[in-house]
C-alpha cells in the first residue's frame, strides 16, 4: 500500500495543489469586495466571514457558468480562470494595503466552554472530511441526477443535460460548485467538500445571525451546533450531493444579509447576491426569497433595528462598478437556469406548468396543483393518530436529539420570565418565532415532501422522513430562536456543552466509535498543546499536514475501491468501453455509475422506441450509440416494457456484455455492428 | 399549579423524550460499522 501511495504522491500533491488554487483563488478579492461593503464600522469576525464565502460562492458559481457557456468547463481553462482570479484579488488587495491594515475587526477570544463546544464542532467536521472523502456517494437522488449532472459537464465541459426528463429543468448552481472540486482529482473524490462548504456555512449564517439578534456567542455556538449535528444533516453532508444542506445555508445567510438591510447597514447588493444563490440552488428559493423579501420590507418600514447596538452610522455603499458587477453576478447565477428553460420549452420552470386562477401562465405537462398534492400539508390527515406516530417517529430518526434540544431551548421564548417583558412584547424572539413558523409552512407545502406524487397512495408514510430535508431553513431559524432562548440557562454554560456534544455523537449516522475516537483526540491535542514548547507544535502541526497528504492518497484509491465494490459497473466501463463509445441509458436511477471512476465514459439517455425494434435500433445507431445501459428498474411497468423485451429477446442487435439482473443492478448491452447483425440474422 | 406538581411534571415530560427518541438511539449497529464490515450495498 505505501508503495502505490508513493509512486502517485508526486500526481497526487499537483492535484492538491490545483485543489488549493481553486479554494483560495477567490479569496483575496473576497476580501477587497468584503472591505467595500463592511470598511468603516467595526463589524463581528462573522459577518466578515459571511462577505467573503457569499462572494467566493458567487465568484465561483459566475466563473464555472460563464466558462459553462462557452462550453469550455475544463480543468485548464478552469485553472486558468482561478489564477487570473488570484491575481486580480492580489492586485486589488495590495493597492488596499493601507486601508486594509486599519481594518475595524471585532476580535473574539473563545471561553473555556466556546472552546469545549469547538472541539466538538471541529471533532465532527473532521469526522465528515474523512467520511466523505472515504465513501462514495450512493444516495438515491444523488445517484441519479445530481452527480451525473456534475459528470456530464465535467466530460463535456459545457452545460447540457442528460435528457433525463422533468430534473433537466432544475437549477443547479450548487452542483455546479461540486464540478470545480471534481475537477483536481478527476472523479469523485472530492466532490464531497461541496456538501462540508455548505455544512460550515449553514452553522456560520445560524451563529452570526444569532450573535447580531442579541444571544451570547456561546448560545449562538451552541445552536449551531446542534443544528449541523442533525442527523439528518450528517447524512446529507455525508453520503449525497442532494441540494438541501447549500439551500439552507443559502437561506440562513439570506436571513443573516436581510437583517443587516433592513437595520441600514448591509448594502442591497448582498442580498441580491444571496437571493440568487437561493433561488439558483433550488426552485422552492423562490418562495422563500419572497418571504424573506417581504419580512425585510416590513422591518424596514417600522423602522425596526434588530441590532441591538446598531446606533453607529456608517454603512457606506460599494463603487458603483461593484454594484454593477454584483447586479450582473446574481442575475446570471440566478436567471441562468430559468433562462434556459424558457428558451427551450417556454417555460422557466420547464415542464412545470403554472395557472392562477384557471388562467395557464405557463404551460407545461406537470401541473403544479398536482405537484402540490403531493405536499406535507395536503397528506397529512390531522385527526389520524396514525399520520402523528409516522410523523413523530421520523421526526426522532432524522432529527433526533439535537431538535428536542433546539425546540425546548427555543420554546423557553414563549415562557415569560419573572418580572420581564411578556413574549409578545419583545419583538426580536416574536419575529424570530414568526418566521419559524412562516418557513415551517413553506416546508409543509413543498411538493414531494409528503408523498412521491401518488406513489404511497397519497398517505403519509415513513417515506416523508428523507423528506424532512427540504424542513432545514425551518431548522436554521429555530436554531436562532434557540439561541436566543438559551439565554435563560446561562449558568449551565458546562452541562450545556457536554449536552451538545452527547447529541452529536449520538447522531452520527455511522462509525460512532470513530467520532468519538477522534473526539479525544482533539480533547488531547487541545489539553496537550498549551504545554508543548513552540517547536514541538510546530513539528506536531506540519507532521499532521504530511500525514494528512499521504493519507489522502490511500484514501482516494481506497475511495476508488469501494465504488467499485459497491457498483461494479464502473470497473466495466474503465476497463471495456473504449474513450468516445457511446452509452445509451434506457431508464436507471444510477445514471452517474456509467460514467466509470474516472468520469470519461460518454453517456446521453435515450429516447424509447415507439412500436418497432428495427427503428428504434436505427434511431439509436444513428445517434453513434454503442451501448445501452439499463438499471436497477425498480417501476414494474418497465419491465414489461417493448424496449426491454427488445433487449433480452432474440433480436439480434443487442448483446448482453454486463450484469444479469436489471432489477437489482446494473446491465449493459453492445449494440452490435449492422453487418455483424445482419449476419447473425441470417 | 402547586410547587411540588411543577417538579413532578418534570422527569415526566423527559420520560415522554425519552421515550419519543428510542429510534432514535435505537441502532446499536452504528456505533461498530466502518470499523468491521461496510454496510451492504445499495438494492
Amino acid at each position: 500500500v505505501v508503495g502505490v501511495v508513493l509512486a502517485q504522491l508526486p500526481q497526487h500533491l499537483l492535484a492538491l495543489v490545483a485543489l488549493g488554487l481553486i479554494v483560495v483563488a477567490p479569496v483575496p478579492l473576497g476580501l477587497a469586495f468584503a472591505a467595500t461593503h463592511l470598511g468603516r464600522r467595526p463589524a463581528p469576525r462573522a459577518e466578515w466571514a459571511i462577505v467573503v464565502v457569499l462572494s467566493w460562492v458567487s465568484l465561483q458559481t459566475f466563473l464555472a457558468l460563464s466558462l459553462g457557456l462557452l462550453r469550455r468547463l475544463t480543468t485548464g481553462d478552469v485553472l486558468a480562470a482561478e489564477i487570473l482570479l488570484l491575481a486580480v484579488g492580489a492586485v486589488t488587495l495590495a493597492r488596499r494595503r493601507d486601508a486594509l491594515a486599519t481594518l475595524p475587526i471585532t476580535r473574539w477570544r473563545p471561553g473555556g466552554a466556546e472552546t469545549g463546544m469547538l472541539v466538538a464542532l471541529v471533532a465532527v467536521g473532521i469526522w465528515l472530511l474523512h467520511r466523505v472523502l472515504t465513501t462514495p456517494v450512493r444516495e438515491y437522488d444523488s445517484l441519479a441526477y445530481h452527480l451525473p449532472a456534475v459528470a456530464s459537464w465535467y466530460r463535456t465541459g459545457t452545460l447540457d443535460m442528460l435528457g433525463q426528463g422533468s430534473v433537466d429543468y432544475y437549477p443547479y448552481d450548487f452542483e455546479l460548485l461540486a464540478v470545480l472540486f471534481v475537477l483536481p482529482f478527476r472523479g469523485h473524490f472530492a466532490v464531497g467538500l461541496a456538501q462540508l462548504l455548505a455544512w460550515s456555512l449553514f452553522g456560520l449564517a445560524i451563529y452570526a445571525t444569532a450573535t447580531r439578534l442579541g444571544a451570547r456567542s456561546l448560545h449562538a455556538l451552541l445552536a449551531a451546533s446542534l443544528a449541523l449535528m442533525h442527523p439528518i444533516v450528517l447524512r446529507l453532508a455525508a453520503d449525497t450531493l442532494q441540494v438541501d444542506l447549500a439551500f439552507a445555508a443559502a437561506f440562513m445567510v439570506t436571513f443573516y444579509v436581510a437583517l443587516g438591510y433592513a437595520s441600514r447597514e448591509l448594502h442591497w447588493t448582498l442580498l441580491a447576491l444571496s437571493g440568487a444563490w437561493l433561488v439558483g440552488t433550488k426552485t422552492s428559493g423562490l418562495g422563500y426569497l419572497g418571504l424573506i423579501v417581504f419580512a425585510t420590507l416590513i422591518a424596514r418600514r417600522l423602522g425596526m433595528s434588530p441590532t441591538p447596538a446598531s446606533a453607529a452610522p456608517g454603512r457606506r455603499a460599494p463603487p458603483a462598478f461593484v454594484v454593477g458587477l454584483s447586479l450582473l453576478v446574481s442575475l446570471t447565477t440566478a436567471g441562468f437556469w430559468y433562462a434556459r428553460n424558457l428558451l427551450t420549452v417556454g417555460n422557466p420552470l420547464g415542464l412545470v406548468g403554472v395557472s392562477l386562477f384557471g388562467v395557464p401562465i405557463f404551460p407545461g405537462p406537470m401541473a403544479a396543483s398536482e405537484l402540490s398534492r403531493s405536499s406535507l400539508a395536503a397528506v397529512f390527515r390531522i385527526g389520524d393518530p396514525r399520520d402523528w406516530a409516522i410523523l413523530l417517529k421520523q421526526l426522532a430518526v432524522n432529527f433526533g436529539l439535537p431538535f428536542a434540544l433546539l425546540a425546548v431551548a427555543a420554546g423557553t421564548l414563549a415562557v415569560t420570565p419573572p418580572g420581564g417583558a411578556p413574549f409578545w412584547r419583545r419583538r426580536v424572539g416574536l419575529a424570530v418565532v414568526a418566521l419559524f413558523v412562516a418557513c415551517a409552512a413553506l416546508y409543509a407545502g413543498t411538493p414531494f415532501s409528503g408523498d412521491d406524487v401518488g406513489t404511497y397512495g397519497w398517505r403519509v408514510s415513513p417515506w416523508i422522513g428523507q423528506g424532512l430535508r427540504y424542513a432545514l431553513p425551518a431548522i436554521g431559524v429555530l436554531a436562532v430562536a434557540a439561541a436566543l432562548g438559551l439565554a435563560r440557562f446561562s449558568r449551565l454554560d458546562t452541562a450545556l456543552v457536554v449536552v451538545a456534544t452527547t447529541a452529536g455523537l449520538l447522531s452520527l449516522p455511522s462509525d460512532r466509535v470513530r467520532g468519538l475516537l477522534v473526539l479525544a483526540a482533539a480533547w488531547s491535542w487541545m489539553l496537550v498543546r498549551g504545554r508543548l514548547p513552540r517547536r514541538g507544535r510546530q513539528v506536531a502541526r506540519w507532521g499532521a499536514v504530511a500525514a494528512l497528504v499521504v493519507l489522502s492518497g490511500h484514501w482516494r484509491d481506497a475511495k476508488d475501491e469501494a465504488y467499485a465494490r459497491m457498483f461494479p459497473v464502473v470497473t466495466y466501463v474503465d476497463r471495456h468501453v473504449a474513450n468516445g463509445e457511446k452509452i445509451g441509458l434506457l431508464v436507471t436511477n444510477r445514471a452517474s455509475t456509467f460514467f466509470g471512476t474516472r468520469l470519461t465514459a460518454d453517456v446521453v439517455f435515450v429516447p424509447i422506441g415507439e412500436s418497432d425494434a428495427s427503428r428504434w435500433v436505427r434511431q439509436l445507431r444513428d445517434r453513434e450509440v454503442r451501448f445501452v445501459g439499463v438499471g436497477p428498474i425498480l417501476e414494474d411497468w418497465w419491465l414489461s416494457s417493448n424496449e426491454i423485451r427488445w433487449l433480452d429477446g432474440d433480436h439480434s442487435a443487442f448483446e448482453r456484455v454486463y450484469g444479469t439482473d436489471y432489477r437489482a443492478g446494473s446491465v449493459l448491452y453492445r449494440l452490435r455492428r449492422p453487418s455483424a447483425a445482419a449476419g447473425a440474422s441470417r | 399549579v402547586s410547587r411540588g406538581a411543577t417538579a413532578a411534571a418534570a422527569p415526566v415530560k423527559l420520560l415522554g423524550v425519552a421515550i419519543w427518541l428510542r429510534p432514535y438511539l435505537a441502532n446499536r449497529s452504528l456505533w461498530l460499522d466502518g470499523l468491521g464490515a461496510r454496510p451492504a450495498e445499495p438494492a
